[in-house]
Protein backbone atom coordinates (compact mmCIF):
# COMPACT_ATOMS: atom_id res chain seq x y z
CA UNK A 1 0.00 0.00 0.00
CA UNK A 2 2.53 2.42 0.74
CA UNK A 3 4.30 2.05 -2.28
CA UNK A 4 1.67 2.57 -4.23
CA UNK A 5 1.20 5.37 -2.52
CA UNK A 6 4.53 6.72 -3.16
CA UNK A 7 4.36 5.42 -6.86
CA UNK A 8 1.03 7.71 -7.07
CA UNK A 9 2.93 10.55 -5.51
CA UNK A 10 5.88 9.87 -7.73
CA UNK A 11 3.84 9.97 -11.19
CA UNK A 12 1.46 13.16 -9.45
CA UNK A 13 5.12 15.40 -9.13
CA UNK A 14 6.66 13.89 -12.43
CA UNK A 15 3.46 14.85 -13.97
CA UNK A 16 3.52 18.14 -12.45
CA UNK A 17 6.73 18.60 -13.17
CA UNK A 18 6.68 18.41 -16.88
CA UNK A 19 3.56 19.85 -17.76
CA UNK A 20 3.98 23.07 -19.53
CA UNK A 21 2.13 25.85 -17.66
CA UNK A 22 -0.54 26.85 -19.23
CA UNK A 23 -0.50 30.53 -20.58
CA UNK A 24 -2.02 32.62 -17.90
CA UNK A 25 -4.30 34.37 -20.70
CA UNK A 26 -4.67 31.78 -23.69
CA UNK A 27 -8.68 32.57 -23.28
CA UNK A 28 -10.66 35.24 -20.66
CA UNK A 29 -13.52 35.89 -19.14
CA UNK A 30 -16.09 37.22 -21.30
CA UNK A 31 -18.86 39.53 -20.24
CA UNK A 32 -22.00 40.04 -22.30
CA UNK A 33 -25.63 41.46 -22.11
CA UNK A 34 -25.13 43.52 -18.71
CA UNK A 35 -27.03 45.87 -17.56
CA UNK A 36 -28.62 47.67 -14.33
CA UNK A 37 -31.94 48.34 -12.96
CA UNK A 38 -32.78 52.06 -12.31
CA UNK A 39 -33.51 52.62 -8.91
CA UNK A 40 -33.45 56.27 -6.35
CA UNK A 41 -30.71 57.33 -3.93
CA UNK A 42 -30.09 54.66 -1.08
CA UNK A 43 -32.72 52.17 -2.50
CA UNK A 44 -31.81 48.87 -3.78
CA UNK A 45 -30.86 48.06 -7.23
CA UNK A 46 -29.68 44.67 -9.19
CA UNK A 47 -27.03 44.15 -11.78
CA UNK A 48 -27.44 41.43 -14.73
CA UNK A 49 -24.57 39.99 -17.43
CA UNK A 50 -23.72 36.39 -18.85
CA UNK A 51 -20.03 35.36 -18.13
CA UNK A 52 -18.24 32.83 -20.04
CA UNK A 53 -15.29 31.63 -18.92
CA UNK A 54 -12.97 30.95 -21.89
CA UNK A 55 -9.87 30.56 -19.81
CA UNK A 56 -8.65 26.65 -19.86
CA UNK A 57 -9.54 26.14 -15.69
CA UNK A 58 -12.14 26.66 -14.28
CA UNK A 59 -12.20 29.94 -12.30
CA UNK A 60 -14.42 31.06 -9.24
CA UNK A 61 -16.06 34.81 -9.10
CA UNK A 62 -14.88 35.99 -5.58
CA UNK A 63 -16.59 39.56 -5.18
CA UNK A 64 -17.77 42.30 -6.93
CA UNK A 65 -17.70 45.97 -5.88
CA UNK A 66 -18.94 48.96 -7.51
CA UNK A 67 -18.31 53.03 -8.18
CA UNK A 68 -21.66 53.80 -7.15
CA UNK A 69 -22.17 51.78 -3.47
CA UNK A 70 -20.08 50.38 -0.94
CA UNK A 71 -21.88 47.62 -0.51
CA UNK A 72 -22.70 45.14 -3.24
CA UNK A 73 -23.47 40.85 -2.53
CA UNK A 74 -24.29 38.19 -5.00
CA UNK A 75 -27.67 36.82 -4.30
CA UNK A 76 -29.99 33.87 -5.88
CA UNK A 77 -33.50 33.99 -5.67
CA UNK A 78 -35.20 30.94 -4.76
CA UNK A 79 -38.52 28.94 -3.62
CA UNK A 80 -38.49 27.80 -0.24
CA UNK A 81 -39.86 24.50 0.85
CA UNK A 82 -43.25 26.37 1.85
CA UNK A 83 -43.49 28.14 -0.88
CA UNK A 84 -42.51 31.51 -0.76
CA UNK A 85 -39.78 33.81 -2.74
CA UNK A 86 -36.67 34.67 -1.10
CA UNK A 87 -32.63 35.83 -1.70
CA UNK A 88 -29.72 34.25 -0.29
CA UNK A 89 -26.45 35.28 -0.53
CA UNK A 90 -23.68 33.55 -2.69
CA UNK A 91 -20.44 33.85 -1.40
CA UNK A 92 -19.08 33.08 -4.81
CA UNK A 93 -19.98 31.64 -7.90
CA UNK A 94 -18.42 28.70 -9.49
CA UNK A 95 -17.41 29.22 -13.09
CA UNK A 96 -16.40 25.68 -14.99
CA UNK A 97 -14.28 26.51 -17.96
CA UNK A 98 -15.74 26.59 -21.42
CA UNK A 99 -19.46 27.07 -19.56
CA UNK A 100 -21.70 30.39 -19.39
CA UNK A 101 -23.09 31.43 -16.08
CA UNK A 102 -26.27 33.94 -16.59
CA UNK A 103 -26.66 36.11 -13.69
CA UNK A 104 -30.60 36.99 -14.76
CA UNK A 105 -33.77 38.01 -13.28
CA UNK A 106 -35.34 35.52 -11.04
CA UNK A 107 -32.01 33.83 -10.50
CA UNK A 108 -28.33 35.14 -9.76
CA UNK A 109 -28.03 38.77 -9.62
CA UNK A 110 -25.96 41.62 -8.05
CA UNK A 111 -27.11 43.75 -5.11
CA UNK A 112 -26.49 47.17 -5.32
CA UNK A 113 -27.23 48.13 -1.63
CA UNK A 114 -28.03 51.68 -1.39
CA UNK A 115 -26.45 53.73 -3.68
CA UNK A 116 -25.26 57.08 -3.18
CA UNK A 117 -26.89 58.53 -5.96
CA UNK A 118 -30.11 58.14 -8.19
CA UNK A 119 -29.90 55.47 -10.86
CA UNK A 120 -31.06 56.40 -13.99
CA UNK A 121 -31.68 55.43 -17.38
CA UNK A 122 -29.39 56.03 -20.61
CA UNK A 123 -26.37 56.45 -17.27
CA UNK A 124 -23.88 53.66 -16.67
CA UNK A 125 -22.55 51.96 -13.84
CA UNK A 126 -18.99 50.67 -12.94
CA UNK A 127 -18.84 46.90 -11.65
CA UNK A 128 -15.27 45.18 -10.79
CA UNK A 129 -15.46 41.12 -10.46
CA UNK A 130 -12.40 39.65 -8.63
CA UNK A 131 -11.96 36.21 -9.52
CA UNK A 132 -9.74 33.21 -7.97
CA UNK A 133 -7.64 32.69 -10.96
CA UNK A 134 -8.44 35.33 -13.55
CA UNK A 135 -7.23 39.13 -13.50
CA UNK A 136 -10.11 41.44 -11.67
CA UNK A 137 -12.13 42.32 -14.89
CA UNK A 138 -13.62 46.11 -14.62
CA UNK A 139 -17.27 46.41 -16.85
CA UNK A 140 -19.68 49.11 -17.40
CA UNK A 141 -23.09 48.39 -17.69
CA UNK A 142 -26.16 50.61 -18.95
CA UNK A 143 -28.94 51.41 -16.60
CA UNK A 144 -31.94 50.63 -18.09
CA UNK A 145 -35.72 49.29 -17.33
CA UNK A 146 -35.45 45.50 -17.94
CA UNK A 147 -37.02 46.30 -21.49
CA UNK A 148 -40.12 43.27 -21.47
CA UNK B 1 -83.79 20.41 5.95
CA UNK B 2 -84.14 18.19 2.95
CA UNK B 3 -86.67 19.99 1.38
CA UNK B 4 -84.44 23.53 2.12
CA UNK B 5 -81.52 21.25 0.08
CA UNK B 6 -83.77 20.19 -2.72
CA UNK B 7 -85.37 24.30 -2.99
CA UNK B 8 -81.48 25.31 -2.36
CA UNK B 9 -80.03 23.14 -4.75
CA UNK B 10 -81.66 24.75 -8.17
CA UNK B 11 -80.62 28.09 -7.09
CA UNK B 12 -76.84 27.20 -6.79
CA UNK B 13 -76.85 25.21 -10.63
CA UNK B 14 -78.97 28.47 -11.62
CA UNK B 15 -76.07 30.74 -10.72
CA UNK B 16 -73.29 28.71 -11.08
CA UNK B 17 -74.51 28.68 -14.91
CA UNK B 18 -74.87 32.60 -14.99
CA UNK B 19 -71.65 33.11 -13.87
CA UNK B 20 -68.26 33.37 -15.70
CA UNK B 21 -65.50 32.47 -13.85
CA UNK B 22 -65.22 30.66 -10.26
CA UNK B 23 -65.20 33.08 -7.41
CA UNK B 24 -61.76 32.16 -5.53
CA UNK B 25 -62.57 34.59 -2.80
CA UNK B 26 -65.12 37.14 -1.59
CA UNK B 27 -63.68 40.33 -0.24
CA UNK B 28 -66.58 42.47 -0.73
CA UNK B 29 -67.22 42.45 3.23
CA UNK B 30 -63.92 43.48 4.05
CA UNK B 31 -62.39 47.08 4.62
CA UNK B 32 -58.79 47.88 4.93
CA UNK B 33 -57.84 51.66 5.26
CA UNK B 34 -54.46 51.82 3.39
CA UNK B 35 -52.57 55.00 1.90
CA UNK B 36 -51.59 55.35 -1.52
CA UNK B 37 -47.90 56.61 -2.78
CA UNK B 38 -49.38 60.22 -2.78
CA UNK B 39 -50.16 59.47 0.84
CA UNK B 40 -54.25 59.51 0.04
CA UNK B 41 -56.63 57.44 2.30
CA UNK B 42 -58.04 54.64 -0.19
CA UNK B 43 -60.39 52.02 1.20
CA UNK B 44 -60.47 48.96 -0.20
CA UNK B 45 -62.02 47.19 -2.12
CA UNK B 46 -64.93 49.96 -1.61
CA UNK B 47 -63.61 52.69 -3.30
CA UNK B 48 -62.58 50.13 -6.36
CA UNK B 49 -66.20 49.14 -6.62
CA UNK B 50 -67.29 48.50 -10.19
CA UNK B 51 -63.95 48.36 -11.63
CA UNK B 52 -61.66 45.04 -11.83
CA UNK B 53 -58.47 45.11 -9.56
CA UNK B 54 -55.44 43.52 -11.28
CA UNK B 55 -52.91 43.33 -7.73
CA UNK B 56 -49.56 42.53 -6.69
CA UNK B 57 -47.62 42.00 -3.49
CA UNK B 58 -44.39 43.80 -3.56
CA UNK B 59 -41.74 45.27 -0.70
CA UNK B 60 -39.33 47.97 -2.74
CA UNK B 61 -36.25 46.54 -1.05
CA UNK B 62 -36.51 43.45 -3.29
CA UNK B 63 -34.53 44.18 -6.72
CA UNK B 64 -35.10 41.04 -8.29
CA UNK B 65 -38.47 39.03 -7.85
CA UNK B 66 -40.82 41.83 -6.71
CA UNK B 67 -39.84 43.99 -10.22
CA UNK B 68 -40.24 41.11 -12.06
CA UNK B 69 -44.14 40.95 -10.44
CA UNK B 70 -44.77 45.08 -11.20
CA UNK B 71 -43.22 44.52 -14.73
CA UNK B 72 -45.79 41.92 -15.20
CA UNK B 73 -49.09 44.03 -13.69
CA UNK B 74 -47.06 47.20 -16.23
CA UNK B 75 -47.56 44.71 -19.02
CA UNK B 76 -50.99 43.40 -18.29
CA UNK B 77 -51.78 47.24 -18.47
CA UNK B 78 -50.23 47.85 -21.78
CA UNK B 79 -51.41 44.94 -23.77
CA UNK B 80 -55.02 45.63 -22.37
CA UNK B 81 -54.40 49.17 -23.70
CA UNK B 82 -54.84 51.19 -20.39
CA UNK B 83 -58.53 50.20 -19.70
CA UNK B 84 -60.42 52.23 -17.93
CA UNK B 85 -62.30 49.62 -15.55
CA UNK B 86 -59.29 47.94 -14.90
CA UNK B 87 -57.49 49.50 -11.32
CA UNK B 88 -53.83 48.10 -10.73
CA UNK B 89 -52.27 48.01 -7.43
CA UNK B 90 -49.27 47.29 -5.85
CA UNK B 91 -49.54 46.64 -2.41
CA UNK B 92 -46.31 46.53 0.03
CA UNK B 93 -46.00 43.96 2.90
CA UNK B 94 -42.97 45.94 4.18
CA UNK B 95 -45.28 48.98 5.31
CA UNK B 96 -42.39 50.21 7.93
CA UNK B 97 -40.25 50.91 5.00
CA UNK B 98 -42.42 51.33 2.36
CA UNK B 99 -44.30 54.35 3.50
CA UNK B 100 -46.00 56.30 0.69
CA UNK B 101 -43.38 58.75 -0.32
CA UNK B 102 -40.81 55.84 -1.04
CA UNK B 103 -43.58 54.12 -3.07
CA UNK B 104 -44.00 57.35 -4.97
CA UNK B 105 -39.94 56.73 -6.03
CA UNK B 106 -40.82 53.42 -6.82
CA UNK B 107 -43.86 54.56 -9.49
CA UNK B 108 -42.13 56.90 -10.38
CA UNK B 109 -38.82 54.80 -11.21
CA UNK B 110 -40.92 52.41 -12.85
CA UNK B 111 -42.59 55.33 -14.79
CA UNK B 112 -46.38 54.57 -14.24
CA UNK B 113 -50.07 55.21 -15.58
CA UNK B 114 -52.69 56.65 -13.36
CA UNK B 115 -54.73 53.39 -12.71
CA UNK B 116 -51.68 52.05 -11.11
CA UNK B 117 -51.59 52.87 -7.27
CA UNK B 118 -48.90 51.40 -4.65
CA UNK B 119 -50.36 50.74 -1.15
CA UNK B 120 -49.44 50.94 2.48
CA UNK B 121 -50.83 50.96 5.83
CA UNK B 122 -50.41 50.70 9.33
CA UNK B 123 -48.37 47.44 10.27
CA UNK B 124 -51.65 46.01 11.92
CA UNK B 125 -54.01 47.14 8.94
CA UNK B 126 -50.97 45.24 6.25
CA UNK B 127 -50.88 42.22 7.81
CA UNK B 128 -54.93 42.04 8.26
CA UNK B 129 -55.19 42.94 4.53
CA UNK B 130 -52.30 39.96 3.74
CA UNK B 131 -54.32 37.22 5.66
CA UNK B 132 -57.46 38.29 3.69
CA UNK B 133 -55.58 38.12 0.49
CA UNK B 134 -53.37 34.63 1.94
CA UNK B 135 -49.92 36.80 1.15
CA UNK B 136 -47.22 35.21 3.40
CA UNK B 137 -44.14 37.53 4.25
CA UNK B 138 -41.07 36.96 6.60
CA UNK B 139 -37.69 38.46 7.03
CA UNK B 140 -35.54 36.54 6.18
CA UNK B 141 -31.74 37.40 6.21
CA UNK B 142 -30.37 40.67 7.11
CA UNK B 143 -26.55 42.32 6.49
CA UNK B 144 -25.00 45.19 7.26
CA UNK B 145 -23.89 47.83 4.63
CA UNK B 146 -20.31 49.48 4.70
CA UNK B 147 -22.01 52.09 6.55
CA UNK B 148 -23.05 50.10 9.70
CA UNK B 149 -26.40 50.07 8.74
CA UNK B 150 -28.98 46.60 9.01
CA UNK B 151 -31.23 46.33 6.10
CA UNK B 152 -33.38 42.95 5.71
CA UNK B 153 -35.09 41.30 2.79
CA UNK B 154 -37.87 38.93 3.42
CA UNK B 155 -39.29 35.83 1.89
CA UNK B 156 -42.80 36.17 0.67
CA UNK B 157 -45.85 34.94 -1.13
CA UNK B 158 -45.55 35.53 -4.87
CA UNK B 159 -48.93 36.13 -6.34
CA UNK B 160 -51.08 37.94 -8.81
CA UNK B 161 -54.52 38.46 -8.16
CA UNK B 162 -57.74 39.39 -9.93
CA UNK B 163 -60.71 40.42 -8.09
CA UNK B 164 -64.21 41.42 -10.27
CA UNK B 165 -65.94 44.81 -10.35
CA UNK B 166 -68.07 43.10 -6.87
CA UNK B 167 -64.35 42.69 -5.08
CA UNK B 168 -64.54 39.00 -5.62
CA UNK B 169 -61.02 37.23 -6.19
CA UNK B 170 -62.00 35.10 -9.84
CA UNK B 171 -57.75 34.86 -10.52
CA UNK B 172 -54.86 33.73 -9.25
CA UNK B 173 -51.56 33.32 -10.29
CA UNK B 174 -47.52 32.85 -9.26
CA UNK B 175 -46.92 36.85 -9.56
CA UNK B 176 -43.40 36.49 -11.13
CA UNK B 177 -43.79 33.75 -14.00
CA UNK B 178 -43.12 35.19 -17.12
CA UNK B 179 -46.15 33.52 -18.83
CA UNK B 180 -48.61 35.41 -16.46
CA UNK B 181 -49.43 38.27 -18.48
CA UNK B 182 -50.52 36.25 -21.46
CA UNK B 183 -52.41 34.21 -19.29
CA UNK B 184 -54.35 37.09 -17.13
CA UNK B 185 -54.91 38.86 -20.89
CA UNK B 186 -56.67 35.20 -22.15
CA UNK B 187 -58.71 35.00 -18.81
CA UNK B 188 -59.72 38.65 -19.92
CA UNK B 189 -60.72 38.11 -22.86
CA UNK B 190 -63.00 35.28 -22.03
CA UNK B 191 -64.45 37.85 -18.92
CA UNK B 192 -65.19 40.59 -21.90
CU1 LIG C 1 -31.02 39.94 -3.88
Amino acid sequence: MKILSFLTLSCFLLFNCTSPKKKASSGVIEITDGWVRPTKAGKMSAAYFKLKNETATTDTLLRISSDVTSTTQIHESFETDDGLMGMREQKFVALPKGETIAFKQGGLHVMIIQPDLDLVEGDSVTLTLQFSSSKDLEISLPIKASGN
Amino acid sequence: MKQLLILFFPLVVLINCQSGPEVIDDLSDTSFKLLNQDSVTVTFPDDYQGKYIVMGFIYTNCPDICPLITQNLIKIQRELGYPEDVQFLGVTFDPERDTPSVLADYKEVFKLDENFDFLTGTSETISAFMDSVRVRSQVSLSTITSEGKEIYFMNHSDKIMVLDPKSRVIIEYGGSMPQVPNLIIEDFQSLK
